[in-house]
């Protein structure tokens, strides 16, 4: 299995990248490259190994409720494509 | 209506008393200007940043769980449920969808006079979403919408009842005692009206006698107990109005609008979304000591429902006072404290339920802020009992009370309050009354005996309402039937 050029564009456009098209190309071979090595998985024997959903086996932790640093405002709109004052601005989200 | 039996489930988010959110240490706070309250955890920006859980958070989720009667489950982990909407920043909301905190619970409601169970199918704690705010009109015919963030991430739970629920009132008295439950617990404020406890309520109908559901609608937008309830009457009239014209009823979600008094089918782009929910491998699982849960257990309050019990059984007052009394954990406590001082718990219940309340309500307060103490509050009761005061100076006296925070006693001799129970001085008033009033007299020996009111009221005038009314009676009778 591989992926093509058009599956990229498609999943660039879902995670809202844009992407030159020398970056496209870099993408492409790089995420080939990634599922021949996750391939690799398909031929060990995993017999005797426990099915999980995670990737560690270490047991998680607890935080206190105590109040930290949030971001400033102008720091959190900083990347949205648009906004209006204090807020992130949305395209209208209800079909008629 | 009768040939149809109403089958209704309540879905009911919570939102937690906690000072920061679920997975990061943002805070809660309500007011703040939008999008200040974000990091890139609630935001879902690209990092490495993990979510690490909020013990106080969990810690509330549990004793929820106990106070509902669920089992506890034993690992926490999160899935995420996939969707995409504007106020869902990372495109998923963390819930636990595979392995619910809490499950197989119960809440004890009554109904006309006996108690019914609505079974509990799951509790889990999930985050909110953002805020979406529609400029125009209107989320129809708004042309953007604006996001706010801060709410994204804080702590809810959400507890799913099963179909047990048979009609509105039943609907609403199970959120009234659920919202009782989790108040007594302390683990939120349950506002229906500011959104810190929202219900949806699945409403569907079926013959009588048939053990086959129906198709359901999701009730949503019922923004108080009143709401609630209208909300699924509304639905139940609907519904079966089409099906006993012969339609079939359209399973989706619906929208009750308030103003109107009406439900609308709401048609969403996101209408039947597959969730695609899978494990959150970001969070590892974190395993539930039972010492804990057992610390928990055992810092419980006694619930609403076992309150109203022992004051029925060991006070033995009325339903209705022991359901007034217990209405807040702080009431009750008031009570109970109160009792602690007087030996009469019928009086001391009139009293709470009646001007106390009235004076909370005057003053727009609440029962922890009042300055009466329970201690004065008996004492109060105790002069009335011994004829040291009369019932109708002694309210005066405890709102005199309320504003100062003053011992009943005290307020009495300052003012000469002390009741009249001499016989001697009440009859030279008698006497002097009935003279000055001879038409009541009249009427009085010719029958009407109701004119000795009059009379008694006089004599109220002439002592600033102190004199002792039985005795003022007493002697009242004995000179007008010389």
């Amino acid at each position: 299995m591989t992926i093509s050029k058009e599956e990229l564009r498609r999943a660039s456009v879902d995670a809202r990248l844009k992407l030159t098209v020398e970056e496209e190309e870099r993408l492409l071979t790089d995420v080939n490259k990634i599922i021949q090595q996750a391939k690799s998985l398909i031929n060990l024997d995993l017999q005797e190994v426990k099915p999980t959903f995670y990737g560690s086996e270490q047991k998680n932790f607890l935080r206190e409720d105590i109040e930290g640093i949030s971001l400033k405002n102008d720091e959190a709109l900083a990347n949205a494509p648009e906004s209006d004052q204090f807020y992130f601005r949305v395209p209208k989200i209800v079909e008629e | 209506m009768s040939e149809f039996e109403t089958i209704i489930g309540l879905e009911v988010h919570v939102e937690l008393l906690t000072k920061t959110k679920l997975f990061c240490s943002c805070s809660t706070a309500f007011g703040a200007e939008p999008n200040t309250q974000v990091c890139p955890i609630c935001l879902g920006l690209p990092g490495e940043i993990i979510p690490v859980l909020n013990r106080k958070a969990l810690e509330y989720a549990i004793k929820a769980a106990l106070a509902l009667n669920c089992d506890i489950t034993d690992v926490i982990d999160f899935d995420r449920k996939n969707y995409f909407y504007a106020d869902l920043p990372k495109g998923y909301q963390r819930s636990q969808f595979f392995n619910p905190m809490g499950t197989n619970g119960y809440v004890e409601i009554e109904v006309g006079g006996s108690t019914k169970r609505i079974g509990i199918k799951q509790l889990h704690l999930e985050e909110d979403a953002g805020k979406l705010l529609h400029t125009g009109d209107d989320i129809i015919t708004s042309p953007f919408s604006l996001v706010d963030f801060n709410r994204a991430g804080v702590p809810l739970i959400e507890i799913v009842t099963e179909p047990d629920i048979r009609s509105a009132e039943e609907a609403r008295l199970f959120l009234q005692e659920l919202r009782n439950i989790l108040r007594y617990i302390a683990i939120s404020d349950c506002k229906l009206e500011e959104g810190s406890m929202r219900a949806d309520a699945n409403v569907s109908l079926r013959p009588l006698g048939s053990n086959k559901f129906g198709n359901k609608t999701e009730l949503k937008n019922m923004n108080s107990f009143r709401s609630v309830f209208n909300g699924i009457e509304y639905e139940v009239k609907r519904q079966s109005k089409i099906l006993r014209e012969g339609g079939e009823v359209l399973p989706e979600t619906r929208h009750w609008d308030e103003d109107k008094g009406v439900t609308k089918g709401m048609r969403s782009k996101f209408a039947s979304a597959d969730y695609r929910c899978f494990p959150d491998a970001n969070f590892l699982p974190y395993e539930l000591s039972t010492d804990w849960i057992e610390k928990l257990k055992d810092s419980l309050p006694e619930l609403p429902l076992a309150r109203r019990r022992r004051l029925m059984d060991e006070y033995g007052l009325p339903a209705y006072d022991a359901e007034v009394l217990t209405s807040s954990r702080e009431l009750a406590d008031y009570y109970d404290a109160t009792l602690r001082f007087s030996p009469a718990p019928k009086v001391v219940s009139n009293w709470v339920m009646g001007e106390i309340l009235r004076l909370l309500k005057a003053a727009e307060i609440e029962i922890t802020e009042c300055k009466i103490t329970p201690e004065n509050l008996a004492e109060l009761l105790r002069l009335i009992e011994k004829g040291e005061i009369s019932g109708k100076i002694a309210k005066e006296v405890l709102e005199e009370m309320s504003t100062t925070g003053e011992k009943a006693e005290s307020i009495v001799q300052r003012k000469g309050l002390a009741q009249i129970s001499d016989e001697d001085t009440l009859r030279k008033l008698a006497i002097e009354v009935i003279a000055a009033n001879p038409r009541s007299v009249e009427d009085y020996r010719s029958g009407k005996k109701k004119a000795i009111g009059f009379l008694v009221g006089q004599i109220m005038r002439k002592t600033k309402g102190k004199a002792n009314p039985q005795l003022v009676n007493k002697v009242l009778e004995e000179e007008l039937n010389k």
